[in-house]
């Protein structure tokens, strides 16, 4: 027999290569990026800024042909340092779903949706919107909008709805995450500038987390805590123990919406014990002495009625804080979500600034926000103030943003309008009468989901503009506008530390789907009021002008050049006014303890806490605390839930977790389906039990879109931001035909 | 009118032009391109502490080492994996699970990261019938060999770990490498770069020590007892993890892969073997001329059914057109014996049915056949010789799960079910064999069948069938239980998910297996048994096959599907 032969039968009876091996092989790639699967290797890469959370990681797209075909963290963006969360990692995955939405659609008489072509889904939309105009007034179109598009196209629908068509009424889904840190850091600090940069994770030597469960909201956060070198103390404040508490060195398990006492109870012994820098307090805020008056009350024991921690646990806060040089504070939904959530965000601020711990290393009353737009949205998205940071009702502003925009002068409004809640108590009330919804999903993330289904109701007209067709808006729009993705379409996003970082065009878009700012700039010219917006050509030009917006306010970013600056420096953070260089990448603020107030100083700001309007009672006992569940899954899942890998990371059933004891007394097995139920409506859920909820209270991920038939419509009356995460239910075991 | 359909006219051209645009993909040259030459990878500054300087010496391997303090649960390293090793698009080698426990003082939870764990003692290595996997001398990592491979997936049942992973697009198997081609060029595997918290890292072990702290112990709380694999990942905590320490999906059992051709095969060569041996005793229990006419007959009816069996089987594999492979595992693998033995049992079962129609075969082929062939002994021999290959074959089945070494498919109850299988199809077979047999070639020995097969055949097939069934059903006691025992959540997930399976199975095997025969048994009592009488037994036999062959492969539907096992601590 040849050798040939024998290779050949050997090889047949035990292979160890061939076309199924090979489908594995790995390859170096260039670009220092080590080995990567043969198959996908790429011809070039790019860097964009991640579009799911705020963290803004950068992440490393594999192009062959500039088409994105593979990504991995990029090693030197300094958010992320060459790590990124699953979402991250698979974000790719949700742009090739089946359901993307690949053409305008109408809703036709029996109810179903037809595809249609542009011309035709743009000529009815304005004719719908103009007819209701022309029937209820020009305040009767409104507009929901988005934290997850670019800034560039935010101003862009911000400019067109409020400058073009007249609208008053717009908000965005931003309202549902950060509006608390925006007024609370406009109240203290004079402007909405988060202070911090990420380093500070790894220079304190202090962490305080109030309501943030970071390891699982924001992994790449925690990433930057495990650096701290300082093996710092982890101080978590949250009902619940989270993977974030467990993680932590101190855990403080305070009793729902109880925040306000505990920071003024702990500032009440901050103050008593001498723990404050009396010089910087001084020098640099105002209102203290009504603040020190105020804490009075707040005793040890009031503190622990309220909160349940009792005075050694608290002192043993006090005497943290108190031993830490870089004390950092920091806060997520938690305290954004809740019916007094400005004055919970103040009250850490007032620690912050009566400490000294602000303006240095490892410092400061940090915000974390939530959506990877949110910090654009709150600049650019022309709601809540006028493109940059202007005031609507100032004349200065109006004119040096029409000047700079194109826009005439007199068709920017003079008054701010409506918040969220209030547009939809507008559709209640009639006043509303056609609606459209970019990029959101308020069909499932808006709180008490029953009473906002049978509101919308009355519209005569509801437009979604969505990448996917199968929202739970979508599915009840009369007209879908099929949108590009993230990925599919270039811009700017501005992280929590206010990085700017870039969007770019890396796949093409599926069907008829355009970029939102193409969209835009097709109703404008249906519209009619076009030529508005001659300077509003590309995402670029509209970037330039919204630069010079931003010339002399606190976000001045004149000092970047243009888009190929902004990705050859890994993002950069505002402030960088004109003629200053770009030498450090993780800037912090108020380093000279300059605010932005006009005498310059920070304020105190603290309010009598109030009840929540919905607590636990005989019927309803226990409290919802609602959350985030897994780090694989975003707000209300229309991407992450297109992903096969993600959906695999995440559980598959609705879960309640309750308190392992009071499970037993309610003979709840683990697992078993249960009731939920609230004074607004119930859900199914299997029965989770855990001592990491405390008796008295269940907790139920937010991503399922039954959660919010339970949630209470309550607001912040500063901020009108929801209050999500307390309500008053009660968990009952299914009679078994119910199963 | 002229000019606003001139405006119409470029509104389309704009939407042209705007989807045009949308489909150019320009980033190439708007941005510039970073580390053009970089062949070093970047990520080595964070990874290079993570990986050993050496290779691992004699007595010693790589192995995974996870610093559970580290791990919050973020599963990045379940994406990095997928990704960076493009797997397809569900496949995932990676998990992350969730241990939670203590007390309300001291709540505690822990998530827990792995993958393969490269053990000392591969149980898929050993279980694989065609040597698809190989340990490296060198480093230990336990490799698996695609293009090896013929996707019988029985690796996936013995693996305590749930490592390999099948893959239906490609019709077999893959699993963790350790990312070798990685290692062996100073890169750190996928999942090692991809921890933001630096959690995983590879580590030199030596054997030696593993071996010995595997001693009945367990890599995580609640995880399958390392004794059995010898797995080499090491799980490191500053923190004591309470002993109450659960999976998180411990009471959220899930029904298992249900290997709907095993099924069919196991009850179709246990119904053969069965058969076969049915026979035989027959034979030799009872001096009858008509036992030996009935018998050519019978034994086509059980290798067909035999053989049937033998190609469900082949549906199981993922690459059937590489099954010749399957003697290489020989050494090690219960498989590879169990194919041996059907096949033995399929050729001695062939011959011997062969033997009855040789007059037949003569006449074919035109050619005398020697008169040895026509002895009678030889075809005694041979008919003991099929049983007990037949045997052999079953005990084989019984090994192959016996050796998964989960406790509800120890050798004592696989080998009750199968046994049992084989012991009520076998009867049930000889007895709708017996009256197809006189019905339709000798219908003058209707009575008598009726008396020596159908009567006793009857008695038989409702003592098989009770016991089983009463046996079987004891795993209910559990339900009332206080502990969530193997048993306990086996019976539950019967008694709930597989609600359906385990009724038809209880009603088939009764009716099937009791009330029928016991109609059976009545008509066979009558004196003498006409044409009519004998159709009617006909059906009712018929029913008794029909039935108790539904009931067993419902049994065995849920053997598979109803197996509750230890395994790594899984997610909510």
């Amino acid at each position: 027999m040849s050798s040939n032969l024998k290779e050949k039968i050997s090889h047949v009876i035990r292979q160890w290569e061939g076309p199924l091996t090979k489908e594995l092989l790995r390859e170096p790639a260039k670009y220092g990026l080590g080995q990567v699967p043969e198959k996908l290797v790429p011809d070039s890469t790019t860097t964009l800024v991640c579009g799911f959370c705020s963290t803004g990681c950068g992440l490393n797209l594999h192009l062959k042909d500039g088409e994105a075909v593979n990504l991995t963290p990029d090693t030197k963006y300094p958010v992320n340092l060459g790590m990124a969360c699953p979402k991250g990692w698979e974000a790719l995955a949700p742009l090739n779903a089946n359901d993307r939405a690949k053409s305008p659609m109408i809703r036709i008489k029996n109810g179903k949706l037809v595809d249609v072509d542009w011309d035709s889904a743009m000529k009815r939309m304005v004719s719908e919107f103009k007819q209701v105009q022309s029937k209820y007034g020009d305040e009767s179109v409104a507009f929901i909008s988005t934290g997850q598009i670019v800034s560039e196209e935010m101003a862009f629908l911000g400019a067109l709805t409020k400058f073009g068509m007249n609208m008053i009424h717009g908000d965005g889904n931003t309202r549902q995450c950060m509006a608390t840190a925006v007024v609370s850091y406009k109240q203290s600090f004079g402007f909405d500038a988060p202070p911090y940069t990420y380093k500070d994770f790894e220079e304190s030597d202090v962490i305080v987390l109030v309501g943030s469960n970071l390891c699982i909201a924001h992994p790449i956060m925690w990433e930057r805590v495990a650096m701290n070198k300082n093996n710092p103390e982890i101080v978590v404040i949250d009902p619940r123990k989270t993977e974030t508490a467990v993680a932590g060195t101190q855990h403080y398990p305070i009793a729902p919406k109880s925040d306000l006492a505990f920071f003024y109870g702990l500032a009440n012994l901050l103050i008593q014990q001498g723990h404050i820098k009396q010089d910087y307090i001084d020098k640099y805020t105002n209102g203290f002495d009504g603040f020190v008056e105020h804490v009075k009350a707040y005793t040890p024991e009031k503190v622990e009625e309220a909160s349940g921690i009792n005075p050694e646990q608290l002192q043993k806060l006090v005497d943290t804080i108190a031993a830490g040089k870089c004390v950092s504070f920091w806060w997520t939904m938690g305290v954004n979500q809740s019916h007094e959530g400005v004055r919970v965000a103040q009250s850490l601020i007032n620690i912050a600034l009566m400490t000294g711990n602000i303006g240095r290393p490892g410092t400061g009353a940090n915000s974390i926000t939530g959506q990877c737009n949110a910090m654009g949205s709150r600049l650019f998205s022309n709601t809540t103030n006028l493109l940059g940071g202007h005031d609507f009702a100032n004349e200065t502003h109006r004119e040096k943003v029409a000047d700079i925009t194109g826009v005439p002068a007199e068709s920017i409004p003079t008054k701010l309008g409506w918040a969220y809640d209030q547009i939809i108590d507008g559709i209640a009330e009639g006043k509303i009468k056609a609606l459209w919804v970019i990029a959101t999903n308020s069909a499932h993330s808006w709180i008490n989901q029953q009473s906002f289904r049978d509101v919308v109701k009355k519209l005569d007209f509801l437009v979604v503009q969505d990448m996917y067709h199968t929202t739970e808006t979508a599915e009840i729009a009369d007209m879908i506008l099929p949108a590009a993705s993230w990925g599919e379409k270039t811009g700017t996003f501005i992280n929590s530390e206010r990085r700017y970082s870039m969007v770019k065009k890396v796949k093409k878009a599926p069907g008829q789907a355009l970029s939102d700012f193409n969209i835009f700039k097709l109703v404008a010219h249906y519209w009619g009021c076009d030529e508005m917006f001659k300077k509003w050509t590309n995402p670029e030009a509209v970037f330039q002008m919204l630069k010079q917006c931003t010339k002399d306010q606190p976000c001045d970013i004149t000092g970047i050049k243009d888009y190929q600056m902004i990705d050859s420096s890994g993002g950069i953070q505002w402030p960088l006014p004109e003629g200053e260089d770009l030498v450090e990448h993780e800037r912090r603020l108020f380093a000279d303890g300059k605010f932005h107030h006009p005498d310059g100083k920070a304020k105190f700001l603290y309010e009598e806490p109030r009840k929540p309007l919905e607590v636990p009672c005989q019927e309803y006992p226990t409290w919802l605390l609602t959350g985030r569940g897994t780090s694989s899954q975003w707000h209300t899942q229309t991407r992450t839930k297109k992903s096969s890998v993600l959906t695999k990371l995440y559980p598959k059933d609705i879960y309640v977790e309750i308190n392992a004891k009071e499970a037993r007394k309610l003979k709840i097995e683990p697992s078993e389906w249960v009731w939920v139920k609230s004074r607004r409506g119930k859900l199914k859920a299997r029965a989770c039990p855990t001592y990491h909820v405390q008796e008295g209270q269940v907790f139920i991920s937010m991503h399922n879109p039954e959660c919010n038939y339970l949630t209470f419509p309550a607001f912040d009356p500063y901020s009108r931001q929801p209050s999500y995460k307390a309500c008053a239910v009660k968990v009952s075991k299914m009679e078994y035909w119910e199963k | 009118m002229a000019v606003q359909e001139k405006v119409l006219v470029d509104k389309k051209e704009l939407v042209k032009f705007m989807l045009q645009e949308q489909q150019e993909l320009t980033v190439v040259s708007d941005f510039a391109q970073k580390h053009e030459n970089q062949e070093i990878p970047l990520q080595q500054e964070y990874y290079e502490s993570l990986i050993p300087l050496s290779k691992p010496g004699e007595g010693e391997q790589y192995a995974f080492k996870v610093n559970l303090d580290a791990c919050t649960g973020c599963k990045a390293c379940v994406t990095a994996c997928h990704s960076l090793n493009g797997l397809d698009e569900d496949e995932t080698w990676r998990s992350v699970g969730l241990l939670r426990g203590g007390s309300t003082e001291e709540a505690q939870q822990q998530h827990v990261t792995s993958a393969c764990h490269h053990c000392l003692e591969p149980a898929c290595s050993e279980g694989c019938p065609v040597n698809a996997y190989d340990k490296d001398e060198v480093t230990g990592i336990v490799k698996h060999l695609d293009d090896q491979c013929i996707g019988c997936q029985y690796c996936i049942l013995k693996c305590p770990y749930e490592v390999p992973q099948y893959n239906k697009r490609m019709g077999i198997v893959r699993k963790c490498d350790m990312c070798t081609d990685r290692l062996a060029v100073g890169e750190a595997p996928a999942c090692v770069q991809a921890c933001p918290t630096k959690a995983i890292s590879i580590q030199v072990v030596n054997q030696e020590e593993v071996l010995a702290g595997s001693m009945d112990s367990t890599v995580v709380p609640g995880a399958p007892n390392s004794e059995f694999t010898q797995p080499t990942t090491r799980f490191e905590s500053d923190k004591p993890l309470s002993k109450n320490m659960l999976g998180s999906d411990y009471y959220s059992i899930k029904p298992q892969h249900s290997h709907p051709p095993l099924v069919g095969m196991l009850v179709l060569t246990q119904l053969s073997v069965g058969a076969f041996c049915v026979d035989t005793l027959f034979n030799l229990l009872n001096e009858n001329a008509l036992i030996n006419e009935m018998q050519g007959f019978h034994s086509i009816v059980a290798l067909a059914l035999g053989i049937l069996a033998l190609k469900v089987s082949i549906l199981h594999l993922g690459r059937p057109q590489f099954a010749f492979r399957a003697f290489l595992g020989l050494r090690t693998s219960w498989l590879s014996r169990e194919i041996l033995g059907f096949s033995v049992f399929a050729g001695l079962a062939t011959l011997y049915a062969a033997l009855f129609w040789l007059p037949q075969i003569e006449n074919i082929i035109g050619i005398a056949l020697p008169e040895f062939l026509k002895g009678e002994s030889l075809r005694l021999q041979l008919s003991l010789a099929v049983a007990v290959s037949g045997i052999i074959g079953v005990i084989c089945s019984v090994m192959v799960y016996d050796d998964c070494k989960k406790e509800l498919w120890r050798g004592s109850i696989t080998g009750l079910k199968f046994f049992g299988s084989s012991i009520v199809l076998g009867l049930s077979t000889i007895a709708l064999a017996s009256l197809v047999g006189v019905y339709f070639i000798k219908p003058e020995y209707a009575t008598e069948v009726a008396k020596v097969y159908s009567a006793n055949l009857a008695i038989l097939i409702i003592i098989a069938s009770f016991a089983k069934m009463a046996w079987e059903g004891a795993i209910f006691r559990h339900l009332k239980s206080k502990t969530y025992s193997m048993e306990k959540r086996s019976a539950m997930l019967m008694t709930n998910h597989l609600l359906t399976a385990t009724r038809l199975r209880y009603l088939a095997g009764f009716v099937g297996g009791v009330v029928l025969p016991l109609f059976l048994y009545n008509m066979s009592q009558e004196q003498s048994i006409e044409l009519r009488q004998l159709m009617h037994m006909l059906w009712v036999a018929g029913g008794i096959f029909v039935l108790t062959l539904v009931g067993e492969l419902s049994e065995r539907f849920l053997f598979f599907a109803a197996i509750v096992s230890k395994k790594m601590p899984g997610d909510v």
